[in-house]
């Protein structure tokens, strides 16, 4: 194959997985940006996901995209069920504590897949045609994963920009007491945003569960990458997450073809780094308010 | 006459009283017990050192990698030109604090989360990185320190109670530093940044630079903490040193567990969750993940409902047992601040 081609490919392919990295990382930053709350177990909803369609495809044979129609609504009902019954307790609280909690609602949920199903990793083999053009070939389910990652987005940007609850989340983002004074109920627009949050990272799940590995330790790994994407897109920014998203896919893919396989997690967290030296309020230069970013640790 | 002794006293009687405590352990001739105790003060010197910037609101969670970067300096400086680990765990001091320069440098300058997203990612750089440097630290297979038997001054003990006595030392010297930075200057000034930074800098505090300082200070003790682990396990890997887990949570638990508040909170913390963190281990080792979930309850109970640790608990009982006697040997800070 031409050295052309291959650049050609893995261009394709980072893009591809850059919209399931946007996906994620849309879910985090909305949380973010709505309540100032970062969510260390956004991983772990993302691995529930995989378990989900894992356990449906297994026990009852469904297929992972129609399972998908599950998902949405399971994983949106666990994020309001987990908003009411846990965030609400540090919602108040400093910075460290909100922190120090998620961080243990992560821990405490990966340790549960552990006790309940294994350390080893799970995987499904899904057959969707080789998409193929010329010398370049892409998976089917990259495609697929990525074609649902990309609508659902889009139903989201257009849920905020263009319908009253969508706006009102926005406005909660923007100034929390101005919507309060506007009549916003703004502890809705937190549960609603926690819901979208676990929602994103459930259906993201479900879609890299047909083709990377299960197991409780893989919401590590996308978690690290949703903190990246997020950061380097701006915190709570909704187009931020996604140019992070597919910039960091691109990255990865081509930091794969350039340096080695081997390296490819290097440069993304040193570009990351980077980011954060040269410009922290992320490459959208958009800030989250200054109520958040400001707010006392 | 009675208030120079009492004076006297103040100062060094929670040294005499916590060494006396912790010594009786070598009498009993146990070696699973000192393992465990080896352990526990280990890392009760790790929560001390995260406790140091997380007490004030500051949370790393990438920590682990100042105890990596301890551990694989001295262990390559030993393996590769023979420097014994003594000195070699001074080189890792000095490159900890570098790297929390590099990492502390343009990232404590912000405010909200970034700092601790950075922590994460940090650490997760330098681990990739060491995996990957795969022909100076043998990548993840990670390396073996040779067994020298009792050799004292390579770092190497044949006996647990020699680990036990340097640990304790180290953590006395800890304790006594942690002390006197907390009642010094420095102390006082990045109290009331954690406080309220922007009160801090309008009185004209670079809180930027003391944030910094302590950072400095923190990466230097996780350092010494990661020299002693990988002369007391002999073996040390990328995953195993510089990951999310164990150090980088485990430490967080303790201090948090502890009660951040208190000098002595990670101490208390740590000989409270680590023995019972081994002995899960030890009898439902055949559930893996245990640990994990107990220690992620664990911490969000405490955050629901004992915000200021066991040492918030022990406290007001003190309080009184001062009130009643005048003078007591431990001293407590009254304020709060990051747990209000």
């Amino acid at each position: 194959m031409e050295p052309s081609w291959i650049i050609l490919q893995s261009i394709i392919n980072g893009l591809l997985i850059g919209g399931v990295y946007a996906l994620i990382a849309i879910g985090l930053t909305m949380v973010f940006g709505v309540m100032g709350v970062i969510n260390f177990a956004h991983g772990e909803f993302l691995v529930l996901g995989m378990y989900f369609t894992y356990w449906v495809y297994t026990l009852m044979g469904l297929d992972p995209y129609i399972s998908l129609i599950i998902i949405t609504p399971a994983t949106f009902l666990f994020g309001l069920a987990v908003y009411k019954g846990l965030i609400k307790i540090v919602l108040e609280a400093p910075h460290r504590n909100q922190i120090v909690f998620t961080l243990g609602l992560s821990l405490a949920l990966m340790g549960a897949f552990q006790v309940l199903w294994g350390a080893y990793f799970r995987n499904i083999h899904i057959e969707l045609p080789l998409w193929s053009f010329f010398e370049i070939r892409v998976s089917g389910v990259r495609i697929a994963a990525f074609i649902v990652a990309v609508i659902f987005t889009a139903f989201l940007y257009f849920f905020l920009k263009r319908t009253d609850l969508g706006k009102a989340i926005r406005a909660t983002a923007h100034d929390r007491k101005a919507a309060q004074l506007m009549g916003i109920n703004i502890f809705t627009m937190y549960a609603l945003a926690f819901g979208i949050g676990a929602t994103s990272a459930g259906i993201a799940g479900g879609l890299l569960a047909t083709f990377f590995y299960i197991g409780p330790t893989v919401g590590g790994i996308f978690g690290t990458i949703a903190y990246v994407v997020v950061v380097l897109g701006g915190l709570g920014s909704f187009p931020g997450a996604i140019i992070g998203g597919l910039i960091l896919g691109l990255v990865e893919s081509l930091s794969a073809v350039f340096i080695g396989i081997e390296w490819k997690e290097a440069v993304m967290f040193i570009v990351f780094m980077l980011i954060l030296f040269l410009k922290p309020g992320g490459l959208m230069g958009t800030q989250a308010p200054e109520e958040l970013v400001g707010k006392r640790v | 006459m009675r208030k120079v002794f009492t004076s006297i006293q103040r100062s060094i009687m929670p040294y005499i009283v916590i060494t006396a405590v912790l010594l009786v352990p070598l009498a009993l001739k146990n070696d699973y017990i000192l393992h465990i105790l080896i352990l526990s003060l280990l890392y009760a010197l790790l929560g001390t050192s995260w406790n140091l910037l997380g007490s004030r609101g500051f949370t790393s969670l990438g920590h682990s990698v100042f105890l990596g970067l301890g551990a694989y300096t001295s262990t390559l400086l030993f393996l590769n030109f023979g420097i014994s680990p003594w000195i070699g765990m001074w080189a890792g001091v000095v490159i900890s604090v570098g790297a929390s320069f590099l990492i502390g440098y343009p990232t404590l300058k912000l405010r909200g989360p970034y700092f601790t997203l950075a922590t994460i990612a940090f650490a997760a750089t330098l681990k990739h990185i060491f995996l990957n440097l795969k022909s100076i630290t043998a990548g993840p297979i990670g390396l073996l320190l040779p067994i020298l038997g009792h050799a004292p001054l390579q770092f190497q003990f044949v006996y647990k109670e020699w680990y036990y006595g340097v640990i304790l030392f180290f953590l006395l010297i800890v304790l006594f530093v942690a002390s006197k930075i907390e009642k010094s200057k420095t102390g006082i000034i990045f109290k009331a940044i954690g406080d309220d930074e922007d009160a801090a800098e309008s009185l004209g505090v670079n809180s930027a630079r003391v944030k910094l300082k302590i950072f400095a200070l923190s990466a230097a003790i996780a350092a010494i903490g990661g020299t002693f682990y990988s002369q007391y396990v002999l073996y040390i890997s990328p995953e195993g040193v510089m990951g999310l887990m164990p150090f980088s949570v485990t430490m967080v638990t303790v201090a948090i567990i502890g009660g951040t508040n208190h000098i002595l909170g990670p101490v208390i913390g740590a000989l409270i969750m680590i023995p019972i963190f081994e002995q899960v281990r030890v009898t439902f080792g055949y559930i893996g993940g245990l640990n994990i979930l107990i220690q992620g309850l664990v911490l969000m109970i405490t955050i629901w409902r004992f915000r200021q640790g066991v040492m918030g608990l022990i406290q007001p009982l003190v309080l009184r047992y001062k009130e009643i006697f005048r003078s007591g040997p431990l001293s407590f800070s009254k304020s709060s601040t990051a747990n209000r």
